[in-house]
């Protein structure tokens, strides 16, 4: 079982990071329309989730073990579904209309299969050495 | 590496519910108390949701716990505004119920997992 890399990638040149940033920044966006009461709720919540995404592929690109990347990409998905989940709250509560929320859920999920395609990838990684 | 859907899951469900109907109920609060019950109702959704998208046992059960912790927390709460007649809580009673037994039947289907 392949335990370390050979060598360690640049994150940046991941496409999952720059659609991640993409929707960091759109995220970022949206949340200046929440009412001023949810600046420390659901709008500090919402902004967490989605830079943790990014930092989380980051760190997890920047690692030397199989192990250790797998982990922050299981945390970097779940951040992204904090993130959908914060999107539907604030749909139910009428913060964003359903063309905004539709967009951003849909990139969201873009962004998720890449996540999870990624992680498949680094679990391949490790079986093939013990074959 | 399989990541179920959050959205079709009941908890998640009931968590929104509960979520939506407390944003209700603590419009004519105080706005300190709002903003607490408020923050309490949007931490459940959070570890609910990712609860059930976490593949880890033991970080499933801790995030559970979480959200269970907080569940009776802001129930306790609602209840004490409720008896000053502050505001009328039946739907939270009923969503708040069914969220913790959803939440008590996944601990029961994890401990019975252990027993086998």
């Amino acid at each position: 079982m392949a335990v370390k890399k050979e060598n360690i990638s640049n994150f940046r040149d991941l496409n999952v990071y720059r659609s991640a940033l993409k929707l960091n920044k759109k995220l970022y966006r949206i949340v200046e329309k929440f009412p001023s009461y949810e600046k420390h709720n659901l709008s500090d919540q919402l902004r967490r989730a989605s830079v943790s995404v990014c930092a989380n592929l980051a760190e997890g690109a920047g690692n030397y073990y199989f192990g250790k990347e797998f982990d922050r990409l299981n945390t970097a998905i779940g951040s992204l579904c904090e993130c959908r989940a914060f999107l539907d709250i604030a749909t139910m509560l009428e913060y964003i209309d359903r063309e905004e929320y539709r967009a951003l859920d849909d990139d969201a999920e873009e962004v998720l299969k890449m996540l999870i395609g990624l992680a498949k990838r680094i679990e391949k990684a490790m079986l093939e050495d013990a074959s | 590496m399989y990541v179920p859907n959050f959205k079709s899951n009941v908890m998640y469900e009931r968590a929104t519910d509960l979520l939506f109907e407390i944003y209700n109920v603590t419009q004519n609060l105080e706005q300190e108390k709002a903003l607490l019950l408020r923050k309490r109702a949007v931490i459940i959704t959070k570890k609910i949701t990712r609860a059930i998208i976490e593949n880890n046992r033991k970080m499933k059960l801790k995030l559970l716990n979480e959200a269970k912790e907080q569940l009776l927390a802001v129930l306790d709460d609602l209840y004490e505004i409720y008896q000053g007649d502050q505001l009328i809580g039946n739907l939270i009673d009923d969503y708040g119920t069914q969220l913790l037994k959803l939440l008590n039947y996944q601990f029961g289907q994890m401990n019975n997992y252990d027993g086998h």
